[in-house]
C-alpha cells in the first residue's frame, strides 16, 4: 500500500477530502485554500509492475507506469480526486487512463505552457482559474481570494522552512542526511496538511540544531540530480557508500521548494508566475533565441553551479530515468556544462528500479573514492 | 481423408499425418539451412511411422516461418491460425492458448468453433522468454531444466522489479551476491516471466480452458508461476511441439471438404 | 522539402497521388533554386504556419518529413548512427535523431552527396512550437548548438480534447488568444531577422487559400465514407503532403479541387481498390513508412486500409480572415485533428480516450483496427494499448497490434507482420461468417 495511513483515515472521518496530484506544477495552494489535503502521487519502485502492462505500453516513463500500476491495484483508492496537469507527454496520458480505470470520481487536467512569455503566464493563470471553478463545483463550496492568500502564505512559509532545513546540510559534516531530508519531505507531501508539515519541519530543524557531529565524520559531498526520484532508497544507497548527499535537484526536493510566490496581482496570476518561471524541470524552456549557447547553458543550469558552491558539493550524480524525453534532450549539453564548471559527474541510467540494484553500489563507491582522492579531508 | 501438416520453425521442423481425425504419424527434425530438405525429411519420417503406403497423403499444408518456400505443399496457413486449430483439436474446451518459445511468446483466443478470436505477441523491446530464462540460468550456473526444478524448492518470494533483461540480469547478480538462495532467485525469475506473460494474455482476455504450448513448457517453474498468476491450471498437451503441425493438417482436411 | 520515393509511386491508386508526388518534387527543385539565390531557409517542426514563412520568402524545410522519406527508402543511415555516436539515446524519436545526425553532419562540413534525395539545405533558422509532443519543443534547443543559428520556439497549446473542455467557448477563446500571441511572437522574430515587415494582405490571401483547401479536404474525407473505398491510406498519405507542405498556395487549392472531383468520380463509378472489398480497416498510429508495401499486401488479401488516426480532417468552421494571424490561430484550433461527429455537431478527439477512433469505426463502417506501436515515439504510441482494449472489450471491434522502431529497420520483421495480418484477416472473415461468437 502506498499510504493507507492512519492520519488520512482520521481526516476523512472528519469529512475532509484528500486530492492526489502529479508533479511540481500543481499549485498546492489551491488545494489548501479549498480545505483539501494535497497528496502528491509517488511511485514505489519496490513493487513489481503486475497490472499496468495489460493496459499501458512499457516503453515509456517507468515512474509514470509505476504510479499507474499503483492506481490499478487500488493503492490510491482512498483519494477523493486526482489532478493530472499536462506536465509532459507521459503524465498527460494518465488523465484519460485514471479516469477510465482508477474508480475515483473526480479527475481534472489543466494545460501548462512549455515556454515562458507574458502570454504563457496569463494562459496558465486562466487555466488555474478554470481549475478552481471545477474544484468549487466538485466540493460544493467557493474558494475565496482570502483563502488563497492565506494558503500562499502558509506554503511560502513551508518552502522557507524546507530551505532552512536544507541549510543545515551546508556544514561539514551536514547536520542531517539527504535520506532523512527526503524522507521527511515525502511524508510532508503525501497527505499532510501544510500547517502540520510546517510543524514537522520546525521540529526537525530544532532537533538538528542540537546535533553535534564530529568534523572527522565528514565524507565526500554529493548532489543528486534527476527526474522524479521519489524513492529515498536511491539516496540511502548513495549515502551507504560513505558519502553525504548534501544537496539535490529533484522533483520532490529543491525543484518544489526553491521559490516564493510573490504577491502583486490576483492569487492565480501570482501562482502562475511563481510556478511557471521557477520550477527547474526541462519540460519548460525559456524560448531564448540566442545562439550563444554557452550563455544559454549558464542561464539553464547556472543554478546547479550555485547549489554546488553554496553547499560545497564535490560531485554530482545524474540519475537519468529512461524514456524521459525532456531530460534526454538536455542530457549531453548538461554533461558538457558540468564538465565546463569542473564538477565531476556520475551518470546512472535508471528504469526506476535502481534502488534495488546494489550492483550500482560499485559504481558509486568508485566515484566516491575518486572524489575522496581529489578532496582529501 | 489423409492429410499432412508441416510446421517450419526456426530451430526444428515438425510434420504430422492425420487419417481423418486420427494422428497416425509425426516427426521432428532439426532445421537445416535449406528448410525444404528438412520438411521432406520430417514428412518422410512421419510417413514411415504411420505405416501408410507411399503417395497416400492427399493434401499437405505448411505453416511457420518460411512456409511460402516449401514447394511441395499444397497450401500454407499462418501459424497463429494453425496453432489455434491444433490446440482445439486436442482440447475442444480451449478458449486461450499461451505459446512460449525461445524468441517469441503469444497468446491466442480461440472461439467455440476452433477459430481465432484474438491474438497478441510479446513486446519487441522485451527479450524472448526462452532466451531470458537461458541468460538467467547461466547467471545462476544452472541448466535450464534445473532452473525450473530449483524454483519449486523456494521458500520465499523475492520480487525482481527490473522489466528490462539487462537490468534484470543485474538484479539477479546482486541477489546472488547477497547470498539469496538459488531456489528463491529461480522462483523470482519465473515470477517475473509469469507476470509478463499474464499481462500479455490479459490484453486479449483470459478465459478457461487455457492450454500451454511451446518449448518453454518443459520448465516446471514457469508452469507453476503461470498457473498461479492466471488463477487457474493450464492444460498441457503430451506432445506440445507438434500442435501447430496438427493444426495445419486439420486445415488441409477442412479445405478438402 | 522532400520528394516522394519511386517505390511509393507504384502503390498509389489515384491520379492525384501521382500529381501530388510531382508537385512536391517540383517544390523541392524550386526550393534548391531558392537556396542558391541565397534566400533564407528555416527548418521547422510541423507547427509554425507555413503561410507566415512564405510571406517572408523563407523556404520551409521539414526534417520530420525528410526523415520519414528516408525511412520509406530505407536509407536512414548514417544520420541515425551519427546521433547515437554523439550520445543521443536510441529511444529518442527516430525522426529527430535523424535530424540531429544530419545537423551534426552539416556542422562537420560533410558533403550532401550521400544524403538521400539530395538532402536538406542548411538552415538559417530553426522554428518550432510546443505542439503535440515534448521532443518537438526540445529538439531545436539542443540542435542549434551544432548549426549555430537562432531558434525560435513559441508556446502553442493544442485544444484540450481529453474532455469536453475543448468545446466550451470560454476555454477555446482563451486557448486561441494564447496561441495567437505565439504567432505574433513568431512574426516579430521573423521581421527582426529578415528586416522585412509582414505583408498582411498577402498573408490574408494565403490564409484564404488554406481555408479553401481545408474545405475541399473535408469534402474528400466525407466522400471517403463511401464503400468501396475511393482513396485508401497509401494515397491519402501522399495527397496529404501538399496539405501540409504546400498549404496556402493557390495551386494547392486547385490540386484539392481536382482531388475532390476525382474522388467524387470514383465514388460515382464505384471504382474499387481491390476486386472485392472484404475488410475495411483503420490504422491507428503512425504509418509504417518503411513498409508501405504492407498496404499492398493487405489489399492482396481483400483488405483496404480506409482510415488512419493521424490523417483526418475536422469539419471547417467559419473563420474571418481579415485579421490573418487570428485566422491562423483559429484555424489551428478548430482544424486540429478533432474528428467531428458525422453531423459536425460537436468536435471530439480524445488523444487517449480514443473516442474519435470509435466514431471513425462507426462512420466509415470499418471492420477492424490495426494498432501501430512505435518504440521511440511516445507521442503517437502511449495510450494505444488502452484504446485497443476499449475497442476489443467494450466495443467488440477486432484489433491487431504491430510494432516497429520507427527508423531502426533491423527491429522490424516484414514476414512476421504479414503473418499477423494473415491471422487477423482470417479472424475478420470468421467473424463475418458468424462462426465467430460475437460480443
Amino acid at each position: 500500500m502506498i499510504n493507507g495511513n492512519d492520519k488520512i483515515t482520521e481526516w476523512k472521518k472528519e469529512g475532509r477530502k484528500v486530492l492526489g496530484y502529479y508533479c511540481c506544477y500543481m499549485p498546492v495552494e489551491i488545494l489548501t485554500a479549498a480545505g483539501v489535503i494535497p497528496y502528491r502521487i509517488i511511485g514505489n519502485s519496490k513493487e513489481q509492475i503486475t497490472e499496468a502492462d495489460a493496459v499501458l505500453e512499457r516503453v515509456m516513463c517507468p515512474w509514470v507506469r509505476n504510479t499507474f500500476d499503483q492506481a490499478l491495484k487500488g493503492n490510491y483508492a482512498f483519494l477523493d480526486g486526482v489532478v493530472i496537469p499536462h506536465v509532459c507527454d507521459a503524465v498527460q496520458r494518465m488523465y484519460a487512463l485514471w479516469r477510465h480505470y482508477s474508480g475515483i470520481s473526480y479527475h481534472y487536467q489543466f494545460d501548462i505552457p512549455h515556454i515562458l512569455s507574458d502570454s504563457s503566464f496569463r494562459f496558465f493563470a486562466k487555466e488555474l482559474d478554470l481549475f478552481k471553478e471545477s474544484l468549487e463545483k466538485f466540493l460544493g463550496k467557493k474558494i475565496t481570494d482570502e483563502a488563497l492568500q492565506d494558503a500562499i502564505q502558509l506554503h511560502n512559509e513551508n518552502r522557507r522552512l524546507v530551505r532552512e532545513l536544507y541549510s543545515l546540510r551546508k556544514s561539514s559534516p551536514p547536520l542531517i542526511s539527504g535520506t532523512e531530508v527526503l524522507r521527511l519531505l515525502k511524508e510532508g507531501l503525501t497527505g499532510t496538511p501544510v500547517s502540520e508539515f510546517n510543524r514537522m519541519l520546525k521540529e526537525k530543524i530544532a532537533e538538528c540544531r542540537k546535533r553535534t557531529p564530529q568534523e572527522s565524520e565528514a565524507l565526500p559531498r554529493l548532489m543528486i540530480s534527476g527526474c522524479v526520484i521519489d524513492m529515498t532508497d536511491n539516496c540511502a544507497l548513495i549515502e551507504d557508500c560513505n558519502a553525504h548527499v548534501v544537496m539535490d535537484d529533484l522533483a520532490i526536493g529543491t525543484r518544489s521548494f526553491w521559490f516564493e510566490v510573490e504577491s502583486g496581482h490576483d492569487p492565480m496570476t501570482d501562482l502562475s508566475r511563481a510556478y511557471l518561471a521557477n520550477i527547474r524541470c526541462p519540460r519548460t524552456i525559456t524560448g531564448k533565441k540566442t545562439i550563444e549557447y554557452k550563455e544559454e547553458f549558464k542561464y539553464r543550469w547556472g543554478y546547479l553551479k550555485d547549489y554546488a558552491e553554496e553547499y560545497g558539493v564535490q560531485g554530482i550524480i545524474l540519475n537519468l530515468l529512461r524514456f524521459c524525453d525532456a531530460h534526454e534532450y538536455d542530457f549531453i549539453d548538461l554533461k558538457n556544462y558540468l564538465q565546463g564548471i569542473g564538477l565531476p559527474t556520475l551518470v546512472l541510467d535508471d528504469d526506476y528500479t535502481l534502488g534495488s540494484i546494489p550492483r550500482i553500489k560499485t559504481r558509486i563507491e568508485a566515484f566516491v573514492e575518486m572524489l575522496q582522492m581529489k578532496n582529501p579531508v | 481423408m489423409i492429410t499432412a501438416g508441416i510446421d517450419v520453425g526456426a530451430e526444428t521442423v515438425k510434420a504430422v499425418i492425420l487419417v481423418d481425425q486420427e494422428l497416425v504419424g509425426w516427426s521432428m527434425v532439426k532445421a537445416e539451412l535449406d528448410r525444404r530438405v528438412s520438411a521432406e525429411k520430417a514428412l518422410q519420417s512421419a510417413e514411415a511411422m504411420s505405416g501408410l503406403p507411399a503417395g497416400s497423403i492427399q493434401k499437405i499444408m505448411v505453416t511457420g516461418s518460411g512456409r511460402k518456400t516449401i514447394a511441395m505443399a499444397d497450401g500454407n496457413v499462418s501459424d497463429i491460425i494453425a496453432t489455434g486449430r491444433g490446440v482445439f483439436f486436442l482440447f475442444p474446451s480451449v478458449k486461450t492458448v499461451i505459446d512460449i518459445g525461445a524468441e517469441e511468446a503469444r497468446a491466442i483466443r480461440v472461439d467455440a468453433g476452433g477459430d481465432i478470436r484474438n491474438f497478441a505477441k510479446n513486446d519487441k523491446c522485451a527479450a524472448g522468454v526462452g532466451a531470458f530464462l537461458g541468460a538467467m540460468a547461466r547467471a545462476l550456473e544452472l541448466n535450464i531444466e534445473d532452473l525450473g526444478v530449483a524454483s519449486q524448492r523456494s521458500r520465499q518470494h523475492i520480487p525482481i522489479n527490473a522489466t528490462c533483461v539487462v537490468f534484470a540480469e543485474s538484479e539477479v547478480v546482486s541477489l546472488i551476491h547477497s547470498q539469496i538462495p538459488k531456489e528463491d532467485i529461480a522462483r523470482a525469475i519465473h515470477e517475473s516471466v509469469a507476470i509478463r506473460i499474464t499481462s500479455m494474455a490479459r490484453r486479449i482476455g483470459i478465459e478457461r480452458d487455457i492450454v500451454f504450448i511451446g518449448g518453454v513448457v518443459r520448465n516446471v517453474g514457469v508452469i507453476e508461476s503461470l498457473n498461479r498468476h492466471l488463477g487457474m491450471d493450464m492444460l498441457i498437451p503430451e506432445r506440445p511441439e507438434i500442435v501447430t503441425a496438427i493444426g495445419a493438417a486439420i486445415i488441409a482436411r477442412e479445405e478438402m471438404e | 522539402m522532400s520528394k516522394k520515393s519511386e517505390g511509393n509511386e507504384s502503390i498509389v491508386k489515384t491520379r492525384a497521388g501521382g500529381i501530388a508526388t510531382r508537385l512536391i518534387a517540383d517544390a523541392y527543385k524550386k526550393g534548391w533554386a531558392h537556396v542558391e539565390a541565397g534566400k533564407p531557409v528555416a527548418w521547422l517542426m510541423y507547427g509554425p504556419n507555413r503561410e507566415i514563412l512564405r510571406c517572408f520568402d523563407i523556404l520551409p524545410v521539414y526534417p520530420e518529413s525528410y526523415a520519414s522519406n528516408c525511412a520509406i527508402k530505407q536509407q536512414t543511415s548514417p544520420y541515425i548512427e551519427y546521433a547515437e555516436e554523439e550520445g543521443f539515446s536510441e529511444y529518442i524519436c527516430g525522426y529527430l535523431r535523424h535530424a540531429m545526425g544530419y545537423a551534426l553532419s552539416l556542422a562537420r562540413g560533410d558533403s550532401l552527396e550521400i544524403a538521400p534525395f539530395g538532402g536538406m539545405p542548411r538552415p538559417s533558422m530553426l522554428l518550432s512550437c510546443s505542439r503535440l509532443c515534448d521532443p518537438r519543443t526540445k529538439v531545436f534547443e539542443t540542435m542549434r548548438r551544432y548549426l549555430k543559428v537562432p531558434a525560435f520556439i513559441y508556446d502553442h497549446q493544442i485544444p484540450p480534447t481529453e474532455d469536453d473542455r475543448c468545446n466550451d467557448p470560454e476555454v477555446s477563446r482563451h486557448y486561441i488568444e494564447h496561441n495567437l500571441e505565439g504567432l505574433k511572437g513568431l512574426v516579430k522574430f521573423l521581421e527582426e531577422l529578415t528586416g522585412i515587415k509582414l505583408d498582411r494582405d498577402r498573408l490574408s490571401e494565403m490564409v484564404r487559400n488554406s481555408i479553401e483547401s481545408w474545405h475541399l479536404m473535408y469534402e474528400c474525407f466525407a466522400l471517403r465514407k463511401h464503400s468501396p473505398c475511393p482513396l485508401p491510406l497509401e494515397d491519402l498519405v501522399v495527397v496529404y503532403r501538399p496539405f501540409r507542405d504546400m498549404i496556402g498556395e493557390r495551386e494547392t487549392v486547385e490540386f484539392f479541387r481536382d482531388l475532390r472531383d476525382e474522388i467524387a468520380e470514383r465514388v460515382r463509378l464505384g471504382t474499387t481498390v481491390v476486386p472485392e472489398e472484404k475488410h475495411r480497416l483503420l490504422w491507428l498510429g503512425l504509418p509504417m513508412w518503411f513498409d508501405m508495401d504492407l498496404l499492398t499486401y493487405i489489399e492482396s488479401k481483400g483488405g483496404v486500409v480506409v482510415m488512419d488516426s493521424m490523417y483526418h480532417c475536422s469539419k471547417p468552421v467559419p473563420i474571418d480572415t481579415s485579421d490573418p494571424l487570428r485566422a491562423l490561430a483559429e484555424k489551428e484550433y478548430w482544424g486540429w485533428d478533432m474528428y467531428g461527429n458525422s453531423d459536425g455537431s460537436q468536435p471530439r478527439c480524445g488523444l487517449t480516450t480514443g473516442s474519435y477512433v470509435l466514431d471513425m469505426v462507426r462512420d466509415y463502417t470499418l471492420d477492424g483496427v490495426i494498432v501501430h506501436s512505435v518504440i521511440s515515439c511516445r507521442g503517437c504510441t502511449i495510450g494505444n494499448r488502452h484504446i485497443a482494449r476499449v475497442l476489443r472489450e467494450e466495443m467488440g471491434i477486432p484489433v491487431m497490434e504491430v510494432e516497429s522502431h520507427m527508423t531502426n529497420l533491423s527491429a522490424y520483421s516484414t514476414d512476421e507482420t504479414r503473418e499477423k495480418i494473415d491471422a487477423f484477416l482470417h479472424m475478420l472473415s470468421a467473424r463475418k461468417r458468424g462462426t465467430h461468437d460475437k460480443r
